[in-house]
């Protein structure tokens, strides 16, 4: 694909802008053709680096059948910048604070551009089944979960059961 | 629509054939490898995708797969995977062509796309496609005089027709014109001449450098050396410099058949200055750009299918 050698500068950026956005959709595609069970995302039809994503609770985990809605933007630099993700829905988790910010390192110095929207996701979900109260993000819930795990469990229960439930 | 289909085709009914497909691509950009280099893991990557990793972490960082610690010194092309990549991608084109039931239409196809190649080369064909055919059919005017100046196919070096026979014969030596070859030029080719150096400096790739250490003139006076423009502030010439190299010695990696020329290498930069340019605006539009890019974006994807359409009939005519 190539545009013709004297093109207006106009058109040359809307061309550039148009040909970083396949990456996204070539992602976008593998996402909708071969979805991740437990995790659904989808793009916004007016901006296609801005996602909808839900995650169900892991089993086993204290957020087990709940729902939780987040979003997802892609940078400008994506893929040699990390995706933006934030929780939408309140958690009682350790590393996630009140803003719904995530403390996980590939989000941030361990990102790595071979790193996809789907493993990014599946390593959320992941952090939801195994808390680390010892990278806090919200100093008082990871108190909460080093001091007494079992009440703490209860709690992010509740917090599911009132704010993730479908 | 053909898309649709080929992405079922390659996710589901041939998954062997996805499993080759996915290896030949690079896992930054999820493209065909582009000039593959390997790192000391082993671990492919387009040069380019992993230069500019290189240059987002500063210098330093790691394999995008097993975090191994990776420097550019570790780069190594590889030629074998190129040669993978142009191999699958025909092959490719073939089996899509097969599944699309285009079996038919390649029959009277071939005939008719050939014509169209040659008819109209540089509109919308791939940059390699002008090359190949210009190599295919040299053959000289017949109406060429004996004074008329021509290039040598060679070595493109200008000359009179008459003597480019005996030129070719000595292995492109330079024009031997007897009576104008000045001391000068003479003792020139004795101890190397400027033109033989220049060829060599285009095959070098050009060397890191310390930015910080740079005072303003000397960044300036980088630029000017590769004919890039010296406007903005430090950061964006530095930027400048460090996309020129980063261009630079990924078109080395390639194999030299499949190289870029400096043109095009200048082309593609004046392409990523626009999109710096863009970037700096995309703040106070982004609201609202979508508007354009989006119909823009259905258009891209118009213009893909029509690739996927057509390449299949241009490759069985090439290979027959």
């Amino acid at each position: 694909m190539s545009l013709p050698k004297a093109s207006p500068p106009h058109l040359r950026r809307a061309f550039v802008a148009v040909h970083r956005l396949t990456i996204v959709i070539s992602e976008t595609e593998r996402l909708v053709a071969d979805p991740v069970p437990g995790i659904t995302a989808a793009p916004h039809d007016d901006n296609l680096r801005y996602f909808d994503v839900t995650i169900q609770g892991p089993d086993g985990s204290p957020f087990q059948q709940g729902v939780f809605k987040l979003e997802l933007f892609l940078p400008e630099e994506y893929p040699m910048a990390p995706p933006k993700v934030r929780f939408l829905t309140k958690i009682y988790h350790p590393n996630i604070d009140k803003l719904g910010r995530i403390c996980l390192d590939i989000l941030k110095d361990k990102w790595s551009p071979a790193l996809q929207i789907r493993t990014v996701l599946l390593s959320i979900q992941a952090l939801l089944s195994a808390p680390n109260p010892d990278d806090p993000l919200a100093p008082d819930v990871a108190k909460h979960y080093k001091e007494n795990e079992a009440d703490a469990h209860r709690v992010s229960r509740e917090w599911t059961q009132l704010y993730a439930s479908k | 629509m053909n898309s649709n289909k080929l992405s079922t085709l390659l996710a589901q009914d041939a998954d062997p054939l996805s499993a080759l497909d996915n290896a030949l691509r690079c896992q930054i950009c999820k493209d065909f490898f582009d000039a593959p280099v390997t790192l000391a893991c082993g671990h492919c990557w387009c040069s380019k995708c992993i230069r500019s990793f290189m240059v987002a972490q500063t210098g330093r960082g790691q394999c995008p797969t097993c975090r191994r610690d990776m420097t550019e010194s570790h780069l190594r092309p590889s030629s074998a995977i190129e040669d993978a990549v142009t191999a699958w991608k025909r092959a490719r084109d073939c089996i899509l062509g097969l599944a699309h039931g285009k079996s038919q239409e390649s029959a009277d196809g071939p005939v008719k796309k050939k014509r169209k190649l040659s008819s109209s080369p540089p509109v919308s064909g791939p940059s390699r496609t002008p090359s190949i055919e210009s190599r295919e059919t040299p053959s000289e005017p017949a109406e060429m005089k004996p004074d008329t100046v021509v290039q040598c196919p060679l070595c493109s070096c200008k000359m009179r027709y008459k003597e480019l026979n005996a030129h070719m014969d000595k292995n492109c030596a330079p024009p031997v014109s007897t009576s104008d070859k000045s001391q000068k030029t003479q003792w020139s080719d004795i101890m190397g001449s400027k033109s033989k150096g220049k060829a060599k400096v285009d095959q070098d790739p050009l060397p890191k450098v310390a930015y910080d250490t740079l005072k303003e003139k000397q960044l300036r006076d980088k630029l000017t050396e590769h004919g890039l423009s010296t406007s903005g502030t430090h950061a964006q010439m530095v930027a400048r410099h460090q996309q020129w190299t980063l261009l630079w010695n990924a078109n080395l990696d390639k194999s030299p058949a499949n190289r870029q020329s400096t043109t095009e290498l200048r082309k593609e930069m004046r392409r990523w200055e626009d999109e710096q340019k863009n970037k700096k605006k995309r703040p106070e539009v982004d609201s609202k750009s979508h508007l354009v890019t989006y119909p823009l974006l259905l258009f891209s994807v118009y213009l893909t299918i029509l690739d996927y359409a057509e390449g299949p009939v241009c490759s069985a005519s090439g290979s027959s």
